[in-house]
């Protein structure tokens, strides 16, 4: 398959998202090789990831990761941004793509809906992330702690404010 | 058929392991034998062309006359394993006045106490200090290296491997602390106290004595480091990624193919500069243990199942 | 409780589903008596890793993965170590497989900088990967002797690894974490030479495993050689572990129609690796988003349809040919020049953005996603193990099966906890 046929896909995919959901697709960052990040808002995650998969085959997940924006140094804001990345194995245009469908919440009130009713992979994942980021998946079936130990009761241990002991002037 | 070729496949592993029974033995009888599949050749690199020379990642070898001590391996190896430590090399001096000297040559109960005290806690044998923990002067020549005549006293100096570590201080600390604080309850006062990077003091005194325990910096007298600031390797942390023999701007870190790095307390595992920078020829504890008798060995070489 | 399930016939398959019709026959199964217990975290066959089980009998009515004993913090660590020295500490969750960690994470942090490695260094890259796929499988295949009850297998694997190990310590210096890949190549080339040693010993093992003496003679010093004859002798054994394991009466009645995955779920869950394609769905990152010299190689993606252990134990077997076959091919076809960019060798700048980049790892694809602040640290590195992405499948897989099954069942899906828990 020939990046370009891909990527004119992809062009399609995102008009076809922009036109559906207007202004709250966010901001759409593709850039060949790297990433293609969509950014949503909040409330619509769960509708462009239903019409993802049902409309452009978007059905296997490969991962969920969560970014405390807090201390980055250009643009520092108080939200986590959590990040879905999926691909499709059903339809052959899109083998080999990742989309990375991405909403932002806030840190002081880190609620959002879970996705598990989507993509079913994503439980893993969304326990994972609840634990090291704190942020609570709302209809998720089994929220539970998965690595960390039942005795921990520092705070989130992947966003920035957490000091790993031992190495607290390093910045980290 | 099928079932005919069933049998022969449920019986096919009993036929290889029966096999072995005849044939000759494929293992090598490591630590008894060397390990045959190895090269010697150790990872290089060449910071000129930017390149690493293939090779075995064991232990590393020091080349002394290169090193500047300018610590790229130190930095490198904090973000990976905190494994290597710039340090100095110290030796230790005890300091007696004329008196005092006199005394001890005497044999006087006090003075022979606190020097004991002191000498022990450096040797590493304890079986030998309960032996010169007698009250007479009963010290092995080895303990004693020199003693120098100075201005108003005498200096004693031990006879040890260079110490190595970050500060004199902490040699004091580490070495010197349970002999001055068990001497502290013999009756012994503690005098002025110095540290500085370089070299470190402490004085003790009862009545009329007073010893002076002095770490002193090593010069090694080598052009190109006039700190003669060495890394020592912790192999107790050391992952062996060779990450600090690619940072070496001067090639003076290199890695050899010796593997046999056991020891038996996490101490021995703390590698000095001296030790990094011997050849691996005599650092080999591959073969049979000369401990063994004649008997023993014979075994050793010809046993077959082990 | 009745505790007599009725008798089992052999050499039918599908075991799995004579015991569940008989437990459903059994009124205890919804409302009588059950017994949970922990399995694990000491090993029983599950090292480092612990399921909560609920049995009624000896039939499993509920599993409940709980991964994290071995959890090491990975992601948090790689935020405070620099862009370089991040890669010895992440070959640690997969030892066996290192290659495959960190495969992924220099690809990504290479797209950041918007480098491409020397022509040389992606050929060597991919040897040194697939050795190690090789020799991961081998690990799997050996164990899952273990777990069937046949030692030999275990033998056999483990002795035959040993020289393909010896490789990876040729070229990368280590035998299994050489953090041999950095952004911009590899760190040091290929031998030239074979350590005599190495040749002698291994025409004694080729005679003594083969029953002949090597083709032409004498195995050559030459590098290039030395690993094309390791790789055909790899090969021939390849054959030999066919009729000792994977067609062996006992191992098949051990694994068909144990722990099945229809293609289905295989994809709705995100499983990947042989776990996937042993669902027979053919997706292979090495295909779908070809990196580095794979393009260049002819290989194919072995799947079955089978979607049960049994089908997944052999498109490892397979993998591990195709393995040989790309190994052979990159040697050949590997061109002379250098195998690094030239630069600092410890301290690399890389521009802030963001990266998702994938590769196939020993297990699976293997993801990671970095963001940079531009500064000489990561801003933050998610891991997308293999492990990870397969542990979902396992409360799905361990239920309706006997105790006795769990084991292979486990091992099948090649789990790796060190890797799930990172």
């Amino acid at each position: 398959m020939s990046l370009s046929k891909a990527e004119e896909i992809l062009k399609r995919l995102i008009e076809d998202l922009r036109s559906r959901f207007g202004d709250r697709v966010l901001e759409v960052n593709v850039e060949p090789k790297k990433i293609v990040k969509i950014l949503v808002a909040l409330e619509c995650i769960k509708d462009v990831a239903q019409y993802l998969k049902s409309e452009w085959a978007i059905d296997y997940i490969k991962g969920v990761t969560g970014v405390d924006l807090s201390k980055l140094p250009n643009n520092a804001q108080e939200a986590l941004e959590i990040i879905y990345h999926v691909g499709s194995l059903s339809s052959e245009a899109l083998k080999g793509i990742t989309i990375s469908l991405s909403t932002k919440v806030s840190i002081s009130n880190p609620v959002m809906p879970s996705l598990t009713g989507i993509w079913k992979g994503a439980e893993m994942h969304e326990r994972e992330v609840y634990e090291m980021l704190g942020v609570s998946f709302e209809g998720h079936p089994d929220l539970r702690r998965l690595l960390l130990p039942e005795f921990w009761s520092d705070g989130p241990p992947l966003r920035k404010n957490y000091m790993v002991p031992g190495r607290e002037g390093q910045s980290g | 058929m099928s079932i005919l070729r069933d049998v022969k496949r449920t019986l096919m592993p009993i036929y290889s392991g029966l096999k072995h029974v005849f044939l000759k033995p494929y293992t090598a009888k490591w630590p008894y034998e060397n390990i045959p599949n190895l090269s010697d050749e150790g990872y290089r690199y060449d910071p000129k062309a930017g390149i690493g020379y293939p090779g075995n990642k064991g232990r590393h070898l020091l080349h002394m006359e290169k090193c500047t001590g300018c610590g790229s391996c130190d930095l490198t190896c904090q973000n990976i394993a905190e494994a290597i430590t710039m340090t100095y090399g110290f030796d230790v001096v005890i300091a007696l006045d004329e008196r005092c000297y006199e005394s001890f040559k005497e044999s006087k109960p006090e003075i022979v106490e606190a020097l004991d005290a002191i000498v022990s806690s450096f040797s590493a044998e304890p079986s030998r200090i309960q032996y010169n923990s007698l009250s007479s002067f009963l010290w092995t020549p080895t303990d004693i290296k020199q003693v120098t005549k100075v201005e108003g006293g005498y200096e004693i100096k031990l006879n040890l491997e260079p110490i190595f570590d970050v500060r004199a201080v902490e040699v004091l600390y580490q070495k010197v602390y349970h002999a001055v604080e068990n001497l502290k309850t013999a009756g012994w006062e503690l005098g002025k106290f110095e540290a500085t990077t370089e070299s470190a003091s402490i004085e003790l005194s009862k009545q009329d004595f007073t010893v002076k325990v002095l770490v002193r910096k090593i010069d090694m007298g080598y052009k190109q480091n006039k700190r003669s600031l060495f890394p020592s390797i912790d192999y107790g942390r050391c992952v062996m990624c060779g990450f600090c023999v690619d940072a070496c701007p001067f090639q003076a870190l290199e890695m050899t193919g010796v593997f046999e790095l056991s020891a038996t307390s996490k101490r021995e595992l703390l590698y000095t500069p001296n030790m990094l920078a011997k050849r691996p020829e005599e650092f080999n504890i591959t073969g049979i243990p000369p401990e063994l008798n004649a008997i023993e060995r014979m075994r050793m070489v010809f046993r077959r199942v082990w | 409780m009745d505790l007599h399930l009725g008798r089992i016939t052999w050499f039918q398959g599908g075991r799995d589903k004579v015991a569940r019709e008989e437990v459903k026959s059994l009124e205890v199964y919804e409302t009588g008596p059950t017994l949970t217990f922990s399995m694990g975290p000491q090993h029983p066959g599950t090292g480092h890793f612990r399921m909560v089980i609920t049995v009624v009998g000896d039939i499993v009515v509920r599993c409940d993965p709980d991964p994290g004993f071995v959890h090491r913090g990975e992601e948090k660590m790689c935020e405070y170590k620099t862009w370089i020295t991040n890669i010895p500490h992440l070959e640690r969750p997969a030892i066996l497989d290192a290659a495959g960690m960190t495969y992924p994470y220099v690809l990504a942090v290479e797209r950041l900088m918007g480098v491409e490695p020397p022509e040389r260094a992606k050929y060597l890259r991919v040897i040194m990967a697939e050795l190690q796929r090789i020799c991961s499988h081998l690990y799997w295949l050996g164990l899952m002797g273990v777990f069937a009850g046949h030692a030999t297998m275990y033998m056999w694997c483990f002795g035959d690894r040993e020289y393909l190990v010896d490789l990876t310590q040729l070229i990368g210096g280590q035998r299994i974490t050489h953090s041999y890949f950095v952004p911009g190549g590899v760190r040091n080339d290929a031998p030239s030479k074979v350590p005599r040693e190495l040749v002698k010993n291994f025409r004694t093992y080729y005679r003594m495993m083969l029953g002949k003496d090597y083709p032409s003679g004498e195995v050559p010093e030459d590098f290039r050689k030395y690993v094309l004859a390791v790789c055909d002798f790899f090969d021939t054994r390849l054959d030999e572990y066919y009729p000792m394991l994977l067609d062996s009466p006992i191992f098949i009645y051990r694994t068909k129609g144990i722990g099945v995955l229809k293609r289905e779920d295989a994809i709705s869950l995100g499983v990947v690796g042989p776990v996937l394609r042993g669902s027979g769905v053919k997706s292979d990152t090495r295909i779908d988003e070809p990196y580095d010299a794979y393009p260049y190689i002819k290989f194919n993606v072995p799947t079955m349809d089978g979607c049960d252990s049994y089908s997944r134990m052999m498109v490892g077997y397979y993998e591990m040919k195709e393995s040989v076959r790309i190994i052979k091919q990159a040697v050949e076809q590997m061109p002379e020049g250098p195998v690094k960019l030239k630069q600092h060798p410890v301290t690399i700048k890389v521009p802030a953005g963001e990266v998702f980049a994938s590769a196939e790892a020993a297990r699976g694809q293997c993801s990671f996603y970095i963001r940079s602040d531009g500064t000489d640290k990561p801003y933050r590195v998610k891991i997308c193990s293999p492990s990870f992405r397969n542990l979902i499948a396992m409360p799905y897989l361990i239920k309706d099966v006997r105790i006795a099954d769990i084991p292979i069942i486990y091992w099948s899906l090649n789990y790796w906890p060190v890797e799930c828990d990172r």
